[in-house]
């Protein structure tokens, strides 16, 4: 693996984990209406 | 007509929603896709189309859909003559039947493919019979024939058919949405478990010829002339566009289920980067690092060279697992199960919405409602089996599941953002949201989404032969425009081949074969249109 791919790879996983985790724990810990 | 089906939980709704968007295509066509334009540099438009094009979206469809639901309508003919006025409008919506049927026809055969592989890979099929053998065995397919006649292809299909109607015949709560919950954790952990085991190869292991990291280097590694290339932001847009189900008219009646002020924009928000996770992080794991691993890397770059991993998947992949000794059969079972899992979630998504048309405009019964779209797909599907060798199944795939969904797209944001009004819409998305919308993205919904949108669409009707600037040098030299056989143009008009019925022996030719899919999809389309027509002219009777 060249340098760029390691960086490509670990900012698009990182960016896409972070909304993924954030996103869906705010779904589960919002209070029922 | 007052109705008592609803989710069971918000959790369940949002795994439902993202097992409707995650498909093959996260796994088969989103590797090939990246590798074949620009590596790691093609993640910068596929992003930049997400936020631009797929998160408006999702929350257009949503909004549309909850918006219905309060009317009592849960399908798109119903939500779009809400939107508007003008009677026109639920025709508009027709479509959001007809592609969910006329994609669950070909799209249920694909699924039964996996659950067959399933099989197959359990009981060592892949031992005895190479898998490039295997498949046209399994199709039906024989040389210079038109037809298949597969027994065992056949009886997958029916059994995958069952499976739908069983689970649609459920409801809400207790078939779509249990499926969900148990198909996408498993989906997850089979596609994690494979992702390590091909990443984690140790050098000098039976069979390999490349580091696995070699394989992931191919998709990642930035090429930064890919930035240029408009084909790299069509194909980055087309991806997002496609991964996400949007213009189908599922999403809709999924949100038509919530009530008045639940949420709508952290759901959507949630289900649409869980795709990108399995997409981006599963399915760029898996396929390519080890197809390299034991093939080499010039090899997988032929065989992923038009944008599409279905061969490596199918044919070629079997037949590496069987270099994992003892977890060989678990493998198989692993990655055809991932398949299978993604398959379901999303063709019981088609079928919801049928269901609800009929349920809602024609007050039938759940059960019946299930078994009327088992037996509409059947019947479609059986087609693509019959004729799968003469290119029904690639027409339906190309006038359904690309063409129709992008119309669909262009249409309903049109008419959210500029005839229900954006003063509206926003208060729509907004309503009972659990995050904080963003304020740019009003604007992005009324403006840059439509416009991308429309981009998508002209791109794809004049698509040329070779690049773009070729293209335009030879229409201003004089010579015309090179439509490209794959353009809406060249596939309306044949572009490509020689166009004729019957060969010189008389007999039923490819062409043949095209025209009479095409006379069947319209004749659906007509189908949809009628029935909303019906309904709606029965609807008024009762209400004088």
């Amino acid at each position: 693996m060249t340098r760029a791919a390691w960086i490509m790879l670990a900012a698009t996983w990182a960016v896409i984990a972070y909304f993924t985790i954030r996103f869906f724990w705010m779904v589960l810990k919002a209070p029922k209406k | 007509m007052a109705r008592t089906e609803g989710w069971g939980s918000r959790t369940g709704l949002v795994l439902a929603v993202a097992g409707n968007a995650v498909g093959l295509g996260n796994f088969l066509r989103f590797p090939a896709q990246a590798a074949q334009h620009g590596g790691g540099a093609f993640l910068i438009p596929y992003l930049v189309s997400f936020v631009l094009i797929g998160v408006p979206l999702l929350w257009v469809e949503w909004a549309i859909g909850r918006h219905g639901g309060r009317f009592g309508h849960h399908s798109a003919p119903g939500m779009f003559d809400r939107l508007g006025r003008h009677p026109a409008y639920k025709y508009f919506g027709t479509l959001g039947i007809f592609t969910c049927l006329t994609v669950a026809g070909y799209y249920c055969y694909i699924e039964s493919w996996t659950l067959a592989y399933v099989w197959h890979s359990i009981v060592g099929t892949f031992k005895t019979i190479p898998p490039d053998q295997f498949f046209p065995r399994y199709l039906g397919q024989h040389e210079a024939s038109l037809f298949a006649l597969p027994g065992e292809a056949a009886c997958w299909f029916l059994l995958t058919l069952v499976l739908n109607v069983w689970i649609l015949s459920r409801g809400l709560a207790k078939g779509v949405e249990l499926a969900a919950k148990i198909g996408m954790p498993l989906l997850i952990v089979f596609g994690a478990v494979l992702a390590v085991r091909g990443l984690t190869l140790p050098a000098g292991s039976a069979g390999l010829v490349e580091s696995p990291l070699v394989g992931l280097n191919f998709v990642w590694n930035p090429k930064p002339s890919g930035l240029l290339d408009p084909t790299t932001w069509l194909a980055a847009a087309g991806q997002i566009f496609f991964t996400l189900s949007v213009g189908m008219g599922s999403i809709h009646c999924y949100a038509a289920y919530l009530k008045e002020n639940d949420d709508i924009a952290l759901n959507a928000a949630s289900a649409g980067w869980m795709n990108e996770f399995v997409e981006v992080i599963l399915g760029g794991s898996i396929l390519i690092p080890i197809a390299t691993a034991y093939l080499g890397l010039e090899a997988v770059q032929q065989a992923t060279a038009g944008g599409s991993g279905f061969g490596l998947g199918f044919l070629t992949l079997p037949k590496l697992f069987l270099n994992w000794g003892w977890f060989a059969p678990v493998a198989g079972a692993m990655w055809f199960g991932l398949l299978f899992f993604a398959g379901i979630t999303s063709s019981l998504a088609m079928g919801q919405p049928v269901m609800a048309f009929l349920e809602d405009e024609f007050h039938v019964a759940r059960n019946k409602a299930a078994l009327v779209f088992g037996a509409v797909t059947a019947g479609l599907g059986f087609f693509c089996v019959w004729l799968y060798p003469g290119g029904a199944f690639d027409e339906f795939d190309f006038w359904t599941g690309t063409f129709s969904l992008v119309v669909f797209a262009l249409i309903e944001t049109f008419i959210f953002a500029w005839v229900f009004g954006m003063e509206k819409g926003w208060d729509e998305i907004t309503r009972g949201a659990d995050m904080k919308v963003p304020r740019v993205f009003r604007y992005v919904i009324q403006y840059v989404t439509p416009f991308l949108l429309l981009f998508i669409f002209l791109a794809a009707l004049v698509k040329p032969t070779g690049d773009w600037g070729a293209a335009l040098a030879s229409l201003t030299a004089g010579h015309g425009w090179p439509f490209a056989a794959d353009s809406v143009i060249g596939k309306l008009f044949h572009f490509g081949g020689t166009y004729r019925w019957f060969d010189a022996a008389g007999r039923g030719t490819r062409e043949l074969v095209v025209d009479l899919t095409r006379v069947l999809l319209a004749a659906v389309l007509a189908g949809c249109m009628a029935l909303t027509w019906h309904a709606w002219r029965r609807e008024r009777g009762r209400a004088r």
